[in-house]
């Protein structure tokens, strides 16, 4: 049960979270400093507790108005069932039992260096994850991120093993130096891959979908994590205070599974570029004014058809004198997740999970942005707002919905090492388009849908961050 | 090299000339709380490229600053040689320069390296001074009465 609806975890179906921007993350990540050592151990941790309001849902009604003859039609039992019942989106994940949490939400040993007689022209990065989250979600220590990157080739490095995509700016970003807890729910849905499979049980009772064809699975795996397996050649180049980055990556789109079973003999490209104007500094927090651009292509297995499965996105940050502002457009076509459905844990009778809809279809589309502002106003603190917005199936004006996140933030630096970051978010979904509620079914549908979307509740998360 | 180690034996010279003298006037000509107002000067020498290097210089600064009371000292940071990527755009430590300066620190770069290295001001941090000569510099101040520190 857990499993399957686990698809939700962070920030389920209909949900959210958070962002940050842009520096050399190709350089940060795959490359050390002259002079390293061959080995370094680092890593940090995060605790982090979560409390949702735990709103229940209100309103779905006994009948409807048919928008076809405006007779009074009776919603089903099984779906007035949900009033008083709480939504997934209002529980915290990756268990989803409770709307307050306090987990170990990442915990991140690894490390790093260069090999020994290369002259510093290999050097590799290792990094595992033991805390509770998509990533852990069948085992409970795996590998974040392991790579080797040879460094032999001017202009064309390469880097050979798990690691990060070179996709869009919240991805790339180290999550210990994220200035919000949660990613936005853009990114987090769009890009933190949901590996599905077929799944359908004859003896439940889910309803017909009335809208665009989606097809039932449950996860598969663990969530992608935005990294892969596979070979990267990237490099960037400096022309005074102007620094050039590429970053071309051919991989085996099975996210951080070693192994082919999430999707058989497919494979990704991912292409990202980028131009920054350095003002000064260097490292996770340079001032720069930088612009990027990314897309990735690839297919995905699934019920013995390959679907094809697009993501692509543009974006820009500023940082200067501690002000920061950030924003980015994604957009994506193919192998859309929608949601859990039912948005519940076990009710009724018989009790039925959740299965995973998907819409598999390159003719599916869902598309997003984020703008983020963050004011470092003395060496100890920093506060941040965020606005983010993520429509999916725009492509079917009565499966469209829109979820929307304000987020307001603050931070404490205690020391290099020790940071605290506390969020509140104000969330929203919405049925965008009631007006293509053109059947019975559709308007049954849709009516228990705005109601439930409407129970989402705000979020507060509270995080500290260790690096060691 | 061997100019740098006569410059750096004259520096520690200066060095240790100074608090002598500063000892003895301490103990003889003023009261103890006339002393403790008198304002201090310190000079930092940054020639090594090493980032490690240019942070404790820098936390060095902080401590006197906070020991004594940044109006009471006066505190400059010199960078020559490979030490001239501490004051460089990309610098590493760029963002703590300028809280330095903002702090009352002064930090000079030395325009003997920039010509050497091909560095214009416009490659430099924005927060950065400039003199002529980074050793020149620190013999200067040392004869002006400023504690030589080499991190």
């Amino acid at each position: 049960m857990k499993k399957s609806i686990l698809a939700t975890a962070l920030l389920a179906a209909f949900a959210h979270a958070p962002a940050s921007f842009a520096t050399n993350w190709f350089q940060l990540q795959n490359n050390e400093q002259p002079g390293a050592a061959p080995y370094k151990f680092w890593g940090f941790i995060q605790p982090t507790y979560t409390h949702i309001e735990s709103n229940t849902v209100t309103g779905i009604p006994a009948t409807v108005v048919s928008p076809v003859n405006g007779a009074n039609v009776a919603v089903p039992a099984g779906l007035r069932a949900y009033n008083g019942q709480t939504a997934l989106f209002n529980l915290v994940g990756p268990d989803l039992e409770h709307s307050d949490q306090l987990q170990m939400f990442r915990a991140r040993p690894g490390v790093r260096g260069v090999i020994p007689g290369t002259d510093e022209k290999i050097n590799y990065f290792l990094l595992g994850e033991i805390g509770n989250n998509g990533l852990t979600r069948e085992r409970p220590a795996v590998f974040s991120d392991a790579t080797a990157t040879f460094n032999h080739i001017p202009g064309a490095r390469i880097r050979v093993g798990l690691g990060r995509l070179p996709l869009g700016e919240e991805a790339m970003q180290g999550v210990q130096l994220m200035d919000y807890i949660n990613f936005t729910t853009v990114t987090e849905q769009l890009l933190n891959e949901r590996f599905v499979e077929p799944y359908a049980n004859a003896s439940r009772t889910h309803a017909a979908v009335v809208g665009a064809p989606l097809a039932m699975s449950q996860l598969n795996g663990a969530f992608g994590g935005y990294r892969d397996v596979g070979v990267e050649v990237y490099d960037w180049f400096n022309r005074g205070r102007w620094e050039y980055a590429y970053a071309v990556m051919v991989s085996r789109a099975n996210g951080t599974s070693f192994s082919d079973d999430l999707n058989p003999g497919n494979h990704d490209v991912t292409a990202r570029v980028q131009a920054a104007y350095v003002f000064q500094g260097s490292g996770p927090k340079r001032e720069d004014v930088t612009a990027y651009a990314w897309h990735q292509e690839g297919k995905r297995a699934f019920g013995g058809t390959d679907y094809a499965r697009i993501r692509e996105g543009v974006g820009a940050k500023y940082l200067r004198h501690g002000l920061r502002m950030s924003g980015e457009y994604i957009r994506a076509k193919g192998m859309i997740y929608v949601a859990p459905t039912p948005q519940f844990n076990d009710i009724g009778a018989p009790a039925f999970e959740p299965v995973d809809y998907v819409a598999l279809d390159s003719s599916n589309k869902a598309e997003g942005y984020y703008l983020d502002v963050g004011w470092k106003f003395s060496p100890q603190w920093e506060v941040d707002l965020r606005y983010d917005e993520l429509s999916k199936m725009t492509n079917s004006a009565y499966d469209e919905r829109k979820t929307s996140t304000w987020t307001m933030g603050a931070q404490y630096f205690y020391s290099p090492k020790l940071r605290f970051v506390l969020n509140y978010e104000i969330r929203d979904i919405e049925v965008v388009h009631p007006e293509a509620q053109l059947t019975n079914g559709q308007k049954i549908q849709g009516t228990a849908a705005a109601a439930i979307g409407s129970s989402i509740g705000n979020r507060i998360s509270a995080q500290l961050t260790w690096a060691f | 090299m061997k100019p740098t180690h006569h410059y750096r034996g004259l520096a520690a010279a200066f060095a240790l000339a100074l608090s002598f003298a500063s000892s003895g006037v301490g103990a003889v000509d003023a009261p103890a709380s006339q002393a403790s107002q008198e304002m201090q000067k310190v000079v930092f020498q940054v020639s090594a490229g090493d980032p490690k290097i240019w942070n404790l210089t820098l936390n060095n600064a902080k401590n006197v600053q906070q020991e004594l009371g940044a109006k009471n000292v006066d505190i400059e940071i010199v960078a020559y040689g490979p030490g001239i990527g501490m004051l460089k755009f990309d610098s590493a430590v760029a963002n703590r320069i300028d809280e330095a300066v903002a702090e009352g620190v002064k930090v000079v770069a030395c325009e003997n390296t920039m010509k050497a290295l091909k560095l214009t001001k416009d490659d430099m941090l924005s927060s950065t001074g400039f003199v002529p000569a980074g050793v020149i510099e620190l013999m200067k101040k040392q004869k002006e009465g400023y504690a030589y520190i080499r991190p």
